[in-house]
């Protein structure tokens, strides 16, 4: 398993701001931008598979969820782990994503220090402490 | 008929007393002559022989004499021989013991060997030659002396003797023995003194005669002069005209005759002067009570007065009313039987209104007995005319019919009266149900069980249109569409079974409109629960069916916009939020990677930027927890408050350096959204940490209590309160009391807080003063109703 953590994010200024906030924290990993749902599932049968997936659930396209099922769907990526990064808080979201699969759902918050702060405890547990899958 | 022979047999048996008196009383001087006459008249009279014995002066024998009779002259002899021949021992055979008990033996069928055994042993040859079937053995008493015994025997083939001859010979006798006793007397004043002349003598015997007549005999006997004046009156003529023997001796007799009568008694009179004996007739007495009184009259003149008379006087009205009086009798037993049978309570009045006669239905009805109620005023159980009163103080409600009744001189009143209570109630009731029928709104038909209408209500004819008049006796399919026609005849047979049907259906109205109704088909039963018909209820639900459409559709708009606004909040969420973040994050970038390189202004500035941006994203934070309050569906389950509270107060000082006491009651339940829940504490208590925040020590209270019946939770602080007087500022959105520079917040919160205690069907209500601290109370009841 590859370094590299795979960002979904369609929105320019938030993929500099997680960017910017993972390495702020001193997350050196190699940071894969994908734009929206369907580019996101063809990096994915594409490549090695990343160590995480930050995914935001409002996509152009295919939306967050839908990318979610895929990954859960495909035997290859079924156990990729994947964490929510949005905006929305709505329980229905928060639900759904759970009960497709997700290991983490992070809501993006409006103040940058908060921001920062949730990237880097996200990026220390998936990089750092969480055991990695072994590799088959 | 029998009557009538009755009566003429009554008027020969008063001649011949006449005739039998006035021979008696010429025969006087010579008891030989009586004896022979009266056995010679009584053989005539009830046959067929008669024999007459007199009693020895010593009283103790049947003289050997006397005088015998037989219509059979072979037979005379023969008993004459028999009867005459030797004396008899008193108290010995039939004839010896009548001549002791001194009453009349009459033996109407005879038993032969039974007769022979009665009698001596010297009369049985004599008897069976007579072939006896009948006898009567009278004795002859006079002046309380017994003077006689007379023996009547009747011989077969000849009819057993009946009452009247009894009664007749009883009558002869009485005169017999009154002759004999005159002829003895006579007898004896002759003897003693032999110088009484013979007028003298007759007179004394005349008057002696009828000195003690029988008191007892049916028949009236009266010695008057013809000026009216009463010497003698036996106790059965003063029976028939009501008075006593004092009275009617100083009263002139005539006074008894009325007016209307007095020519019978002229002609009588006259007869009497002429021949002797007054010629029988029937006229009438006024009775002491002032009634009329008919007898049969006959008068004989007694020997040696010129205008004193014998009468003997018979009462017809007597003997009428013995024959009325059965009638009567009869006729009051069908008259009773009649009472008792009647359905009805009977009950009769006399003049007063006192009760006489109550029958077993009225005792029944008013629960008294007969005794209880007999000479009651009627008002004991009629109080009036409607309503009656049982003993035990239940009304009934009655029908009676009066009728007046005439009887015994007096007017009673009949009332025929029925227990109507039940009825009444019953016919009340079926008005009551009828009047609902009427009035219902709903259409109430009634059909036969092949679907004939019966009834039809006003509602029906509103319903459908057709009058009553148009439709009962057609059948019910004219108000059902051709296709559902199948459809009614399932009803009707399931009907049929018993069953209770309920359906929706489309019926037809007298313009041919479609009406869409509700119907309830219910069996009507007979008396012994046989399915005779249906009773048919229908309901317009045309209306109910467009207003149904109606709600469908504002419910689907309704769910639309839900739906619509489902879609903005969360556009709202996601987008809005994404340039603040970027606003605010930037702009930190920008400080922390250039801080160095702009001055202290330009940094402000930048983090104004941030500021507001992060002011914003809570903005909109709050706006979406508010709409999410009403836009979320209520899903209650049992939750325990006082933990949601700790755990907000973990969460928000936690890692706060401020003082704070928390007081938080346990176990704090109940039924409330969970989510909604968290929402009402996090706000609640994070205002009560926000608004203490200038004071040393802060204290946050939880608890419930409980105020009028029903359960109450609060959150209380000693914060900076607020003023009562905005205390309605307080739930309203954006509504702030205090500046952003004292307190921060978005002025949603108490909002947010507020609807979902509404949404809980609570209420909330704060309480507080400047720097005083502030109570928020709230309700959340179980269920809302």
């Amino acid at each position: 398993m590859s370094k590299i953590i795979l960002l979904v994010e369609d929105n320019p200024s938030d993929e500099k701001l997680t960017v910017r906030a993972l390495k702020n924290c001193g997350i050196a990993n190699e940071v894969h931008v994908e734009r929206d749902g369907a580019a996101a599932l063809d990096y994915l049968a594409a490549h090695e598979l990343p160590t995480v997936v930050l995914l935001d659930l409002k996509l152009p396209k295919l939306d967050g969820l839908d990318v979610l099922k895929r990954i859960r769907g495909d035997e290859r990526t079924r156990l990729v782990p994947v964490v929510i990064l949005t905006s929305s808080k709505e329980d229905e979201d928060v639900v759904s994503s759970f009960s497709f699969g997700a290991n983490a759902y992070v809501r993006k918050p409006v103040d940058f220090t908060e921001f920062a702060e949730a990237a880097r405890t996200l990026g220390l547990f998936w990089l750092l402490l969480n055991e990695q899958i072994p590799r088959s | 008929m029998e009557i009538e022979v009755e009566r003429n047999r009554l008027v020969e048996h008063v001649r011949m007393l006449v005739d039998i008196s006035y021979e008696l009383a010429a025969a006087t001087d010579d008891s030989r002559r009586v004896l022979e006459l009266a056995a010679r008249r009584l053989t005539e009279l009830v046959g067929d022989c008669c024999a007459i014995r007199t009693v020895t002066e010593d009283g103790e024998w049947l003289e050997a004499g006397g005088a015998a009779c037989h219509r059979d002259p072979q037979l005379h002899d023969a008993l004459e021989a028999v009867m005459l021949s030797g004396r008899q021992r008193i108290g010995t055979g039939m004839s010896g013991r009548v001549a002791t008990t001194r009453l009349p033996h009459v033996i109407a069928r005879i038993d032969p060997a039974e007769f022979a055994a009665a009698s001596e042993p010297r009369y049985h040859p004599l008897l069976e030659r007579l072939a006896v079937v009948s006898s009567i053995t009278l004795p002859l008493v006079c002046r309380g002396e017994l003077v006689g015994v007379v023996n009547l025997l009747r011989g077969a083939p000849g009819e057993p003797y009946d009452s009247g001859e009894v009664d007749l010979a009883t009558s002869v006798a009485e005169h017999v023995a009154l002759a004999i006793g005159n002829a003895r007397l006579v007898a004896s004043e002759r003897r003693a003194r032999e110088l009484a002349e013979q007028a003298v003598a007759s007179r004394l015997a005349a008057e002696a005669r009828f000195a003690r007549l029988s008191d007892c005999g049916i028949i009236g006997t009266l010695v008057c002069d013809a000026d009216g004046r009463v010497h003698e009156i036996n106790d059965a003529l003063l029976d028939m005209i009501g008075y006593t023997r004092d009275e009617i001796m100083a009263m002139n007799w005539r006074e008894l005759t009325p007016p209307d009568w007095s020519h019978v008694d002229n002609l009588a009179a006259g007869e009497l002067v002429r021949s002797g004996v007054g010629g029988l007739r029937e006229k009438q007495y006024v009775h002491k009570s002032g009634g009329r009184v008919t007898v049969l009259v006959g008068s004989a003149l007694l020997e040696g007065y010129s205008t004193r008379s014998v009468s003997f006087v018979l009462d017809l009205t007597g003997r009428r009313a013995a024959e009325v009086a059965a009638k009567q009798l009869r006729e009051e037993r069908m008259f009773r039987a009649l009472l008792e049978s009647a359905p009805d309570a009977m009950v009769i009045t006399d003049e007063a209104g006192a009760i006489a006669i109550v029958n077993t239905r009225g005792e029944e009805i008013f629960g008294y007995s007969r005794d209880e109620l007999a000479g009651k005023p009627l008002e004991l159980v009629l109080p009036d005319e409607e309503r009656g009163l049982r003993r035990d103080g239940t009304e009934l409600v009655i029908e009676q019919t009066t009728s007046p009744l005439d009887y015994d001189g007096k007017r009673w009143v009949s009332r025929s009266i029925r227990d109507v209570t039940e009825r009444r109630r019953a016919e009340a009731q079926r008005g009551r149900l009828a009047a609902i029928v009427d009035a219902s709104d709903d259409a109430i038909i009634g059909k036969s069980l092949e679907g004939i209408i019966t009834s039809w209500n006003p509602g029906a004819a509103r319903l459908f249109g057709y009058t009553a008049e148009e439709i009962v006796g057609e059948s019910i399919s004219k108000l059902i569409p051709v296709l559902a026609n199948s459809e009614e005849r399932e009803v009707l047979a399931a009907v049929a079974r018993g069953e209770v049907v309920r359906f929706e259906a489309m019926r037809c109205h007298k313009s041919g409109r479609e009406l869409a109704v509700a119907v309830t088909t219910s069996p009507v039963r007979d008396a012994n629960g046989r399915v005779i018909g249906a009773s048919k209820v229908a309901r317009d639900i045309t209306e109910k069916r467009q207003s149904e459409y109606a709600l469908a559709r504002a419910k689907e708009s309704a769910e639309t916009s839900a739906r619509e606004l489902e879609a903005f909040s969360y556009s709202v969420a996601h987008d809005l939020r994404a340039p603040l973040r970027g606003m605010n994050g930037f702009a930190q970038m920008l400080l922390d990677d250039y801080g160095g390189k702009l001055d202290e202004e330009a940094r402000d500035w930048l983090n104004e930027i941030a500021n507001n941006a992060r002011k914003m994203g809570a903005l909109i934070d709050a706006l979406l927890s508010l709409s999410r309050v009403t836009r979320s569906e209520l899903r209650r389950e049992s939750i325990d408050l006082s933990h949601l509270v700790r755990a907000a107060a973990v969460h928000i000082a936690g890692s706060s350096e401020r003082v704070a006491e928390w007081e938080i009651q346990d176990g704090i339940r109940a039924d409330v959204d969970p989510s909604l829940a968290r929402s009402l504490v996090d706000n609640l208590i994070g205002n009560a940490w926000k608004f203490t925040s200038k004071v040393a020590v802060a204290r946050i209270a939880f608890g419930e209590i409980e105020r009028d019946g029903a359960r109450e939770f609060f959150v209380r602080d000693n914060g900076a309160g607020f003023d009562m007087a905005y205390a309605n500022k307080l739930f309203a959105p954006f509504q702030r009391l205090h500046t952003m520079r004292e307190f921060e917040g978005t002025g949603i919160g108490l909002a947010t807080v507020q609807r979902i205690v509404r949404r809980h069907g609570g209420r909330i209500t704060a309480e507080g003063a400047v720097g005083a601290g502030a109570t928020f109370s709230f309700s959340l009841p179980a269920e809302r109703a």
